[in-house]
């Protein structure tokens, strides 16, 4: 995440791959789940990691900064 | 009738300077000043609502203006360190500086449903301006790289705010 965007705004991944995120702003962001399934936060300068647990296309955004959104793809 | 004319004028003159008066260009040291009071301002209603408003979406509003406002001002503040500038109070600082002032006495009035109308009115209004002399004078006139880069940071998460402030405002009709 930087410069208020998160990229790659599609993403992939497996059930059971970590999914780690980075945010590269001064500014606090979260990563949210739109369907409720997962909320990470992610202070300034730090990363967060996510352990995949469901497959589906999840789209998600940032609370703060609802602008930033994106989609992740979960293959089972 | 000239008279009375020329009351009304002053006295709408009176109620709302316009803080980002078009002419001389703004120097680095007092873009800095401009920049950082204008955050702080932001902060200090943010907190007059988290201490007034039991609204739910208000209070996550103004939660956001306290973080994203401090972090760019925290940005600011090292900036200028680093670049060894002092940040040089104007005219504008002290315009923005007493329609604040204002503004917080006139909402400490307010309670419950009406404060949270004017508050976020008030964020949509602020917002924009701020936004707009961003965009036309504080980014352009500003010299110094770094500086200039902070300040587009800036108006990007900002314009965010009035976007924000504005779905909010929406909410409360």
């Amino acid at each position: 995440m930087e410069n208020l965007v998160i990229s790659p705004a599609d993403a992939s991944a497996k059930v059971g791959d970590t999914i780690e995120w980075v945010n590269k702003d001064i500014f606090a962001h979260t990563a949210t789940a739109r369907n409720g399934d997962w909320d990470v936060t992610l202070p300034p300068k730090k990363s967060a990691k996510l352990v995949l647990k469901k497959a589906g296309t999840v789209e998600y955004y940032c609370r703060f900064h609802p602008n930033m959104k994106a989609t992740l793809t979960v293959a089972p | 009738m000239f008279v009375r004319l020329s009351a009304a004028i002053a006295a709408v003159s009176l109620l709302s300077s316009a803080p980002f008066a078009q002419g001389t260009k703004p120097t680095d040291p007092q873009i800095a000043h401009i920049a950082y009071t204008a955050g702080v301002i932001d902060v200090a209603a943010a907190k007059q609502a988290l201490a007034k408003t039991s609204n739910k979406e208000v209070k996550a509003f103004a939660e956001d203006m306290v973080r994203d406002h401090e972090a760019v001002n925290k940005q600011a503040l090292d900036l200028v360190k680093k670049l060894n500038v002092t940040p040089e109070d104007n005219d504008t600082s002290k315009t923005l500086s007493k329609n604040a002032a204002d503004k917080l006495a006139e909402l400490g009035k307010l309670k419950g449903a009406d404060f949270d109308k004017a508050y976020v009115a008030n964020e949509v209004a602020y917002h924009k301006a701020v936004d707009s002399a961003l965009e036309t004078s504080l980014i352009p006139s500003a010299n110094n790289a770094q500086l200039k880069s902070l300040l587009q940071t800036g108006l990007k998460i900002f314009q965010g705010h009035e976007q924000h402030a504005e779905h909010v405002a929406a909410m409360l009709k």
